[in-house]
C-alpha cells in the first residue's frame, strides 16, 4: 500500500519562514520582566514583604 | 512523495475505539455527579455516592478518554513524521491490551474505594506500578521510532509527543512514591507542606502534559493537514514550545497560595504561571496566522473551525488560569465552583474538540473513505460549544457568588453567612450546569454516531473491494 506524502511539515518551505510577530515578542519579552520584579516585589528575603504582614495590613485598614 | 511502508494502523483504530468507550463512561458519570450535588436522592449505596463516582468521573474521561486517545493518535502522528512503520507494532498492540485490562482494574478500584487521596493521583500502588509499565511500553515504541526515524528534521509535534512522555513519567513517578501498608492502601512519602507542594508539582503539570502538550502535538499536525495550509512559523512553534516546556514545571506552587507553603515558593510559583501566557499565545498567534492566510476555509473545510475554536479556548484558558494564580483572585475564587468552570473550559472547549477533529481526520484516513456526514459533525460541534460555553459561564457566575458570600462580614468582623446559605444559592446554577452537560454529551453522541458509521462504511467498502 503506497501511502501519500503532502510535506506540510518541512522545515524549508519558505512560506513557513515568517519572523517572530512584534506583538507577541514584546509580550514575551514583557513577562520575563515583569516576573523578574514581581519575584524581587514579593520575596520575603528581598523586600520584607510576607503573607502573614499583608494579613495583618489588611485588618488594620479595614472600616470597622 | 510516496512512502512504500504499510502502516499498522489496527493498533491505532483500537486506541480511538476504546477512548470513545470510556469517554462515553466518564460523560454519563459525570451527569450523574452534577445532578447528584442539587439532589442527594441520586447517590445509590456507597458505590454510587458523589465520593466514589467524582474520582471516577475525573480518571476515566483523564484515562481513558484522554489519554487513550493520545496513544493511538500519538502513535499515528509519530508513525507519518518520522516516515517509519511502529519499530515494535507487536508490543504497540500489547500496550493496547494492557490499557483497557488496566483500565478496567483502576476503574473497579476506585468503585471499591481504594484512594490515595491525593487528586489526580487516586490510583493505589499497584496500580501505579502497572501504569508506570504501560508507560514504558508506549515510551520504547515511539522513542524508538524518533531514533530510528527516515526524515531528518523533528516537526514541532514530535517535540511534544516527546516532552510528553518524559515529563509525565517524571511526574508519575515522584508524586506516587508510597509506602505500602496493604495491597489496597499506601501513604504517601512525603509529608504534610512536602506533600502537598509535590502533589501539586504533579497535579498542576498533568494538567500541562496531559492536556496541553499532547493536544498541541495534535493541533500544530492536524490543522495544517486538514487545512492544507502548512504552519505559519515553525520559529515561532519552537520557541514557544522550549519557553512552555522551562516554565511549565515551575508553577504547581500557584494551587496552594495562602497556605502554609513558604512565601517565596508560592511567589515563584505566581511569577512562572504568570510567564506562561507567552509560550501559549504563541501557539494561539501561530495557528490564528496560519489560517489567516486563507480564511474561507473556515467555511469550506468543516474540521479548521474545532482547530480554530479549540485554539480560541486554549488561548483563553491560558489568560483564566495565570489570572487565578494571581493571590488577590486566588483569594476569591479558590476552592468555589469557579475553579471545575475553568477546567471544563479546557476540557470541554479545547481537549475534546481537538481530539474530536483530529479522530474525525484520521478515521477516514485509515479507513480509506471520507466521513460519514459532514453535515452530522457540524451539528456536533455546535452542540458541544453551546453546552460547554454554559457550563463553564454558570460556574464563574456562582463561583464567583460564592467566593463573595464566604468573604462578607457584619460590621463587628463576624461571617455574613453561614456555609449553609452559600451552598443554597449554588442550586440553580448546578441545576443549570446539568442542563449544560446534558448538551454537551448529546453532542459527542453525534460524533461517537458519526465515527462508527465512518468506520462501518470503510469497512463495507474493503469488502466490496476484496
Amino acid at each position: 500500500m503506497q501511502e501519500e506524502f503532502d510535506n506540510l511539515e518541512e522545515f524549508t518551505r519558505e512560506d513557513t519562514e515568517n519572523a517572530l510577530p512584534l506583538g507577541w515578542l514584546i509580550l514575551f519579552i514583557g513577562l520575563i520582566v515583569f516576573g523578574i520584579y514581581y519575584v524581587y516585589a514579593y520575596t520575603p528575603a528581598f523586600t520584607g514583604w510576607s503573607q502573614e504582614k499583608a494579613l495583618q495590613e489588611s485588618m488594620q485598614t479595614q472600616p470597622k | 512523495m510516496n512512502n512504500e511502508f504499510h502502516y499498522d494502523y489496527k493498533t491505532v483504530q483500537g486506541f480511538v475505539l476504546s477512548a470513545i468507550f470510556w469517554g462515553v463512561i466518564g460523560l454519563v458519570m459525570g451527569l450523574l455527579i452534577s445532578a447528584q450535588l442539587w439532589d442527594a436522592n441520586l447517590n445509590f449505596g456507597e458505590y454510587f455516592s458523589y465520593g466514589r463516582l467524582r474520582t471516577l468521573h475525573v480518571n476515566v474521561l483523564a484515562y481513558g478518554l484522554g489519554i487513550g486517545a493520545e496513544f493511538g493518535i500519538f502513535y499515528y502522528i509519530v508513525m507519518r513524521l518520522t516516515k517509519r512503520p511502529l519499530v515494535l507494532p507487536k508490543l504497540a498492540r500489547f500496550h493496547l491490551w494492557l490499557f483497557n485490562v488496566g483500565m478496567v482494574l483502576a476503574t473497579l478500584s476506585l468503585f471499591a474505594g481504594m484512594n490515595q487521596s491525593l487528586e489526580y493521583a487516586e490510583f493505589e500502588w499497584p496500580i501505579d506500578i502497572a501504569i508506570v509499565i504501560l508507560w514504558v511500553l508506549f515510551a520504547i515504541n515511539v522513542l524508538g521510532n524518533v531514533f530510528t526515524r527516515k526524515e531528518k528534521n523533528m516537526y514541532v509535534s514530535l517535540w511534544y509527543v516527546i516532552a510528553t512522555i518524559i515529563t509525565v513519567a517524571i511526574l508519575y513517578i515522584v508524586n506516587n512514591l508510597a509506602i505500602p501498608a496493604s495491597l489496597t492502601k499506601s501513604y504517601h512519602l512525603f509529608a504534610g507542606v512536602n506533600s502537598a507542594n509535590v502533589e501539586w508539582w504533579y497535579g498542576h503539570n498533568a494538567v500541562g502534559f496531559l492536556f496541553t502538550t499532547p493536544i498541541l502535538a495534535m493541533f500544530y499536525y492536524f490543522l495544517p493537514k486538514s487545512t492544507g495550509l502548512p504552519i505559519y512559523s515553525h520559529r515561532l512553534s519552537i520557541i514557544s514550545f522550549w519557553s512552555l516546556i522551562f516554565a511549565y514545571l515551575w508553577t504547581g506552587a500557584h494551587h496552594l497560595v495562602y497556605t502554609p507553603l513558604p512565601d517565596w515558593i508560592q511567589t515563584l510559583g505566581i511569577a512562572f504561571t504568570l510567564f506562561l501566557i507567552a509560550p501559549s499565545w504563541g501557539s494561539v498567534v501561530n495557528g490564528y496566522f496560519t489560517v489567516d492566510r486563507d480564511w474561507s476555509k473556515m467555511r469550506t473545510n468543516y474540521l479548521t473551525k474545532f482547530f480554530i475554536v479549540g485554539i480560541t479556548f486554549y488561548g483563553l484558558q491560558t489568560i483564566q488560569g495565570p489570572s487565578q494564580g494571581i493571590r488577590v483572585i486566588s483569594s476569591l475564587i479558590h476552592y468555589t465552583d469557579w475553579v471545575p468552570g475553568h477546567v471544563h473550559m479546557g476540557t470541554m472547549g479545547w481537549v475534546t474538540m481537538v481530539i474530536c477533529a483530529s479522530v474525525y481526520y484520521m478515521i477516514p484516513a485509515m479507513y480509506k473513505t471520507e466521513i460519514y456526514s459532514q453535515k452530522l459533525a457540524n451539528i456536533h460541534f455546535w452542540i458541544v460549544l453551546i453546552g460547554q460555553l454554559m457550563f463553564s459561564i454558570t460556574m464563574w457566575i456562582t463561583g464567583i457568588q460564592q467566593g463573595a458570600m464566604w468573604k462578607m462580614t457584619n460590621a463587628d468582623g463576624s461571617l455574613q453567612y453561614t456555609f449553609m446559605e452559600t451552598l443554597v444559592r449554588n442550586y440553580p446554577y448546578w441545576q443549570m450546569r446539568t442542563v449544560a452537560g446534558v448538551i454537551f454529551v448529546v453532542g459527542m453522541l453525534f460524533f461517537v454516531y458519526n465515527v462508527l458509521m465512518t468506520i462501518k462504511k470503510g469497512n463495507d467498502l474493503a469488502k466490496q473491494a476484496a
